[in-house]
């Protein structure tokens, strides 16, 4: 690289970090969701709060102000008020999506080692260990 | 000139961590008394050297020198001068100084406080950190040099300090973390040269058991920080999220309340060597690992550095090299460490024991999911494991943890009769269920896990308390009960009361808290929990680095004025960011927050208002500070100062 | 014989501990923020938008059958649009490609003053105001790009500009692709 491309290469970042900044608004977004219903709006916390913005790093619908999930929320908001399940709604993100927007990961057979994983683990890690106790103890009562 | 100097100090602080890492070991083996003793000054000059190389860029930072591409990335003209200082440490580059810094502030701890420490083993210890402090330089130097330069076209202003990162939070918060990440160094150092002497004693663990100690509060306190200012500063209520980069903070924690409760074992027991090994290697190891993650941009998180291929593969070498040669020096050196099994199942070694294997498990259950996404993105799946799968599968381990919390100190070692503890444990147990189900009752609406929860709490609170009172039962006066307390035990109980208290702060915070998303314009009323907020007045301000518009809440009670809260929007005018500042009012049993939205009209006077109210929110940070302070205390125990005072290598002979 | 069992799993604890290093080194380099599409092999969404020039005229999924489409998400809001654009102007060249534009959560003024400024290569446009068409395809960011067949299956998604290299190396030899009727 000479000196040139390095100029222009920070120009270049330079100009795309501004644009960024420009369209960037790191603030909390809040936007009023009206519901009659106590039970819906629990519902809809907790819908926007397991699913993942996609374009954002790593934060829900909940917290995120990025326009894309400003749509979202309001796809869900509209989805609770008309009835529709969470699992309707859940599976309505999936297949745009993919699993990827789900923070909680659905409980099926191609994630049993995720759910399961930890909790063999446990019961091994007690199982070996009682064992291991067992088998080396040694009586020296006094 | 600063920069050069300060680049100049970093490429000494390198020779001289290259010279520390190779003298010291070398004469130690080859009985070259005058290399041995190379050990101490060295490490003086390594922290001299980057303590003034810190210097040097706080000075750059306060003079603006935009020349720095770090300062001209993180600083800016009008940033306040208490930011201008934290930001040195607010990017990566900056940061992770101050991290090589904190490490070589841990090494002359070491070298000064570990005087007595037998001398071939002074010497290795700190040549042991010497490598790693090595290793660390060196990515700052080759790949994060923070003194590098924008000339000849350097910006006539900086491009402003992340506005989430001016606040006070950031100042403390970073390097207390640090200082516990890096302290698990010393824990580390200490088992690689027992291992390379083939002779780790309960001597040993005594010796390490005050560092571990100290680098635990820290890292406790340093992650209760993180968790407050997220709380506050982002606006969204939430102070856990299980992002990547927190549990890269919990990860070492978990893995080093094992090690402090193993530690325990070996130094009053003189069993469990390798196991405790095994720990202190390991959680320093997650210290590294947690670094990579984080710094590499291999996961996703909130709050990750600029991510740098380069750079992650750099620690990822440094890791693999470090992890490695402890993981082989363990295998082949450790198997001469035997332990004897003499103790019954109702005994305070097996309920450490248990402790152990339950944090270990815990340990594995926050790896395993932080790192699933990316063993499903070896197998070509793109996915996310987030907060509902840790809420779901974390409390399993910590529920029969608090279980045995609440026996397990009232044990004694070895063997324990326990028909003399059914009686009270029983009572303790009832006591515990039944206020438990008042203070739900009270709460109003049941909730299982907040009778789990609670019920925990109280059963390890009142049994602590009972523990403290068995101790003392032969002393008549409060003050004659106290003195006769160990620190340790009066550690011990602070932390396993924090422990609990963070617990109940967690179940009612979690289940009792209450958000609402509100249009409010100026004049109208809300209630919210019998609090009615009125939004009473919108006010603009213009500070320092940035514009703001303040909207004036007053809170009402029963018809009383309580106070007033005052969210913000603001506007950063360098970095042309909008940023939510919330306004909180903390109180023991609750916390009242508001944030505001976006403005609703032309007018400015409707807005879309957040507001909260979180049930025993402070719990949680309260219980934390329980638990570091607890850990300060502990550390200063005379049962370590003890050994130092005596001739070390008698101590050795003895044990 | 305890040796001998020593030995073994020390191997495998050594050979476990390489292949996570080895594992975690191939992941670094990749970029952790691209998802992959949902559409891939399946057919396009059913939708009834309005065409950005043509007031009135309404498009729908059956507008993309019987030709080879290349879909282009776009906004006048989106700073990597303006770099992209472009390079559409050499891409239209192609004879087996119909370029299709989908103006993304944009208004009309802003959308038509894009065009004007800088070009209109697209055959149509789809107005997407509110995002919802978008969202339908999985677009979580502009510009992205499709590719979809004669039959309205989607074949490939890009997100981020279509630059010669994207263009040269992966579209091209897709197309070829489905002309010989992959």
């Amino acid at each position: 690289m000479n000196c040139s491309d390095v100029l222009n290469n920070a120009i270049r970042i330079g100009l795309v970090i501004l644009l960024v900044l420009a369209s960037i608004n790191v603030a909390a977004s809040i936007e009023t969701y009206d519901f009659d219903d106590p039970e819906l709006e629990a519902r809809f916390q907790k819908l926007t709060a397991e699913l993942r913005c996609p374009k954002c790093q790593n934060q829900n619908l909940a917290d995120s102000d990025s326009d894309l999930s400003k749509d979202l929320k309001r796809i869900v908001y509209e989805k609770v008020k008309n009835g529709e399940s969470d699992a309707q709604i859940l599976s309505f993100m999936k297949e745009r999506y993919g699993e990827f927007i789900l923070f909680n990961p659905e409980l099926n057979q191609s994630n049993a080692f995720l759910w399961a994983g930890p909790i063999i683990f446990l019961a091994l890690a007690l199982i070996f260990f009682l064992r291991w106790y067992s088998k080396n103890r040694v009586n020296e009562d006094d | 000139m600063h920069a050069e100097f300060g680049n100049y100090l970093l490429v000494l602080a390198f020779i001289v961590s290259v010279s520390l890492s190779i003298l010291p070991m070398y004469g130690s083996f080859t009985g070259n008394q005058f290399l041995t003793r190379t050990a101490k000054p060295l490490t003086v000059i390594f922290f001299v050297a980057l303590l003034a190389s810190f210097i040097c860029l706080v000075y750059a930072f306060y003079i603006d020198d935009f020349t720095i591409r770090y300062v001209a990335q993180h600083s800016n003209s009008l940033l306040p001068n208490r930011y201008k200082f934290s930001a040195v440490w607010g990017a990566h580059e900056g940061s992770f100084l101050l991290w090589v810094l904190i490490m070589s502030g841990w090494m002359i701890a070491v070298a000064l406080v570990g005087k007595n420490l037998p001398a071939l083993s002074y010497s290795r210890i700190l040549s042991v950190l010497g490598m790693i402090a090595c290793g660390f330089i060196s990515f700052l130097l080759f790949t994060s040099n923070p003194f590098e330069r924008t000339l000849p076209f350097f910006p006539i202003d900086g491009s402003d300090l992340n506005p989430l990162l001016q606040d006070f939070g950031l100042i403390i918060h970073p390097p207390l973390l640090y200082m516990g990440y890096v302290g698990f160094a010393v824990s580390f150092a200490f088992a690689v040269t027992g291992l390379i002497e083939g002779e780790w004693t309960s001597t040993w663990a005594r010796w390490t058991r005050p560092w571990t100690i100290a680098a635990w509060s820290c890292l406790t306190l340093g992650i209760m920080l993180g968790s407050w200012w997220a709380y506050y500063e982002l606006g969204w209520g939430g102070w856990w999220f299980w992002d990547p980069s927190e549990n890269a903070s919990f990860l070492p924690w978990l893995s080093g309340t094992a090690l402090m409760h193993s530690l325990a074992v070996t130094d009053k027991r003189n069993s469990f060597k390798g196991w405790t090994l095994a720990l202190s290697l390991s959680t320093f190891s997650l210290s590294l690992l947690g670094t990579f993650l984080i710094r590499s941009g291999v996961l996703t998180s909130v709050h990750s550095f600029t991510n740098d291929p380069e750079r992650g593969r750099f620690i990822l070498m440094f890791l693999a090299i470090v992890v490695g040669s402890a993981l082989l020096l363990f295998l082949t050196r450790s198997g001469r460490v035997k332990t004897k099994v003499d103790f019954n199942i109702l005994s305070k070694d097996m309920f450490l024991l248990l402790n152990n294997v339950l944090f270990v498990s815990a340990t594995f259950i926050v790896l395993f999911g932080t790192l699933y996404p990316l063993i499903a993105e070896v197998f070509g799946k793109k996915m996310s494991v987030g907060a509902p799968y840790f809420n779901a599968i974390f409390p399993i381990p910590m529920v029969i943890l608090f279980a045995l919390l609440g026996v397990g100190p009232l044990l004694n070692w070895k063997k324990h009769n326990l028909s003399k503890l059914k009686k009270p444990l029983l009572s303790i147990a009832v006591i515990a269920v039944a206020l438990s189900l008042l203070s739900t009752w009270l709460m109003g609406d049941f909730y299982l896990w907040v009778l789990v929860g609670l019920s925990l709490s109280l059963w390890v609170a009142i049994s602590s308390f009972y523990h403290l009172n068995l101790m003392t039962r032969y002393k008549k006066t409060l003050a004659g009960k106290l003195k006769s307390l160990t620190l340790t035990n009066i550690g011990m109980t602070s932390a396993h009361i924090g422990v609990v208290i963070t617990l109940a702060g967690i179940v009612l915070t979690s289940f009792y808290s209450i958000e609402k998303d509100l249009r409010m314009a100026v004049g109208e009323s809300k209630e919210l929990a019998g609090y009615t907020f009125n939004m009473a007045e919108v006010k603009d301000l213009r500070k320092e680095n940035y514009q703001a518009t303040q909207v004036t809440f007053e809170v009402f009670q029963n018809g009383e004025k309580l106070f007033e809260l005052k969210p913000e929007k603001r506007f950063y005018l360098a970095g042309r960011q909008i940023m939510t500042e919330a306004d909180i009012d903390a109180g023991f049993t609750r916390d009242l927050y508001v944030a505001l939205g976006e403005s609703l009209d032309s007018t400015g006077k409707v807005w879309s208002v957040r507001i909260y109210v979180k049930s025993f929110m402070r719990w949680v940070w309260l219980g934390a500070l329980f638990m570091g302070f607890g850990g300060f205390i502990a550390m200063f125990d005379k049962r370590y100062r003890k050994l130092r005072s005596k001739n070390a290598s008698k101590i050795v002979a003895e044990a | 014989m305890e040796q001998k069992s020593h030995l073994v799993r020390n191997i495998i604890v050594v050979l476990t501990f390489v292949a996570v290093v080895i594992a975690f080194y191939i992941l670094v380099g990749q970029d952790k923020t691209k998802l992959p599409s949902q559409l891939i092999d399946r057919e396009i969404p059913k939708f009834q938008v309005e065409d950005l020039l043509k007031p009135g005229q309404f498009r729908t999924e059956a507008d993309f059958l019987g030709k080879i489409t290349l879909l282009n998400v776009w906004a006048s809001w989106c700073p990597s649009c303006y770099v992209e654009h472009p390079y559409w102007k050499e891409y239209a060249k192609n004879k087996d490609l119909t370029l299709v534009g989908l103006n993304y959560r944009d208004t009309k003024p802003k959308a038509l003053k894009f065009l004007a400024e800088q070009g209109n290569f697209f055959a149509w446009n789809l107005f997407d105001k509110n995002g919802r068409l978008g969202i339908d395809f999985g677009v979580y960011g502009a510009p992205e790009t499709f590719i979809i067949d004669r039959a309205g299956k989607v074949r490939y998604r890009h997100v981020g500009v279509v630059t010669p290299e994207v263009y040269n190396n992966t579209i091209l030899p897709l197309i070829e692709k489905i002309k010989k009727g992959f």
